[in-house]
């Protein structure tokens, strides 16, 4: 199993991660701070896709995890953890969702 | 009387014989940790987006958040995770004065961090807006406190870090180290996009 031993990255790819993570740090906050008046499912929409971005860009530049053969053993146990971080966050958001629909109907949320 | 055979024997490879190879293995097993830490934040970034507008009559994250004061804690993870990987280059290098500088340059940076994190926090506790308030100040305090205790000892482990270059030098089991520490505290960067984004940005929007 050859994994990240060999390769700590760069000096460009530390350098490409911290320009491209501060760009997008600063489109987030730039967005809240002076950005137009949008609706917030828009601007919900848009923060999410900057933070996605940002921590796929992280993970390739700082963690050096891509999808080549040496770096499999990284790679899979991560794509596992995608899948049980969207089940356990997605189905917790639905079921109380659902929970709050049942149970407080006439209540203030 | 013979010792009891252990089922499966890993035995300690990396103090006993360090290569490159047992290195590798141990930087996996810790790659499985932080999977699993992942997995923790998960679990509070979800109890988060339950809570976070059962506000139970008290403050919002409108009334409580000062996004300029976020930004700067941010900025200082972001460089320090810059910085640790700088460290990491010099490690390569074996370069120890180099090593340890951008090392005390990564701890001085999440010291600030955790400072305006802890200056926070005791602001929003003395204004009595502590996690005993609402269902969202238990959600955020759990959230973003366990953040905050896992870049304590992170910090914890970097200064023993830099004790250890400063006595021993560049050794194998400690470039080990070295690269299992640089992994963890990238890792924490990763998991404060999500907090600031979730948390303070969408905060005091909604």
């Amino acid at each position: 199993m050859k994994t990240s031993v060999a390769r700590h990255g760069s000096l460009r790819a530390y350098l490409g991660g911290f320009a491209a993570s501060l760009f997008l740090t600063l489109a987030s906050f730039g967005l809240v701070l002076y950005g137009p008046p949008l609706e917030s499912s828009l601007l919900f929409g848009t923060l999410a896709l900057l933070a996605i971005l940002q921590i796929i860009l992280q993970i390739y530049f700082f963690l050096h995890v891509d999808t080549s053969s040496e770096q499999l053993w990284h790679l899979l146990p991560l794509l596992y953890t995608l899948l049980i971080v969207t089940l356990l966050v997605g189905g917790t958001l639905w079921i109380m969702h659902n929970a709050n629909l049942h149970m407080m109907s006439g209540m203030d949320p | 009387m013979t010792p009891a055979q252990p089922l499966l024997d890993l035995g300690n490879p990396v103090r006993e014989h360090p290569d490159h190879d047992s290195v590798d293995l141990t930087t996996f097993g810790f790659w499985l940790y932080l999977m699993t830490d992942c997995v923790l934040f998960s679990a509070l970034f979800a109890t988060y987006a339950v809570l976070h507008k059962n506000f139970a009559g008290g403050p919002t994250g409108k009334d409580l958040f000062d996004i300029p004061y976020v930004f700067v804690e941010t900025l200082c993870l972001l460089l320090s995770s810059t910085t640790t990987g700088f460290a990491l280059l010099s490690m390569q290098r074996q370069d120890r004065t180099r090593l340890l500088y951008w090392l005390g340059l990564t701890a001085l940076l999440g010291l600030g961090f955790i400072g305006m994190e802890i200056h926070e926090f005791i602001r929003l506790v003395s204004a009595g807006n502590g996690p005993q308030r609402s269902g969202f100040l238990s959600a955020f305090f759990t959230l973003v406190g366990t953040h905050g205790l896992h870049v304590t000892i992170g910090l914890l482990w970097m200064i023993n870090l830099i004790l250890q270059i400063g006595r021993r030098g560049i050794t194998v089991p400690i470039q080990s180290r070295l690269i299992r520490l640089s992994l963890f505290w990238h890792f924490l960067d990763l998991i404060w996009i999500g907090v600031f984004t979730l948390v303070y940005l969408m905060g005091v929007r909604s």
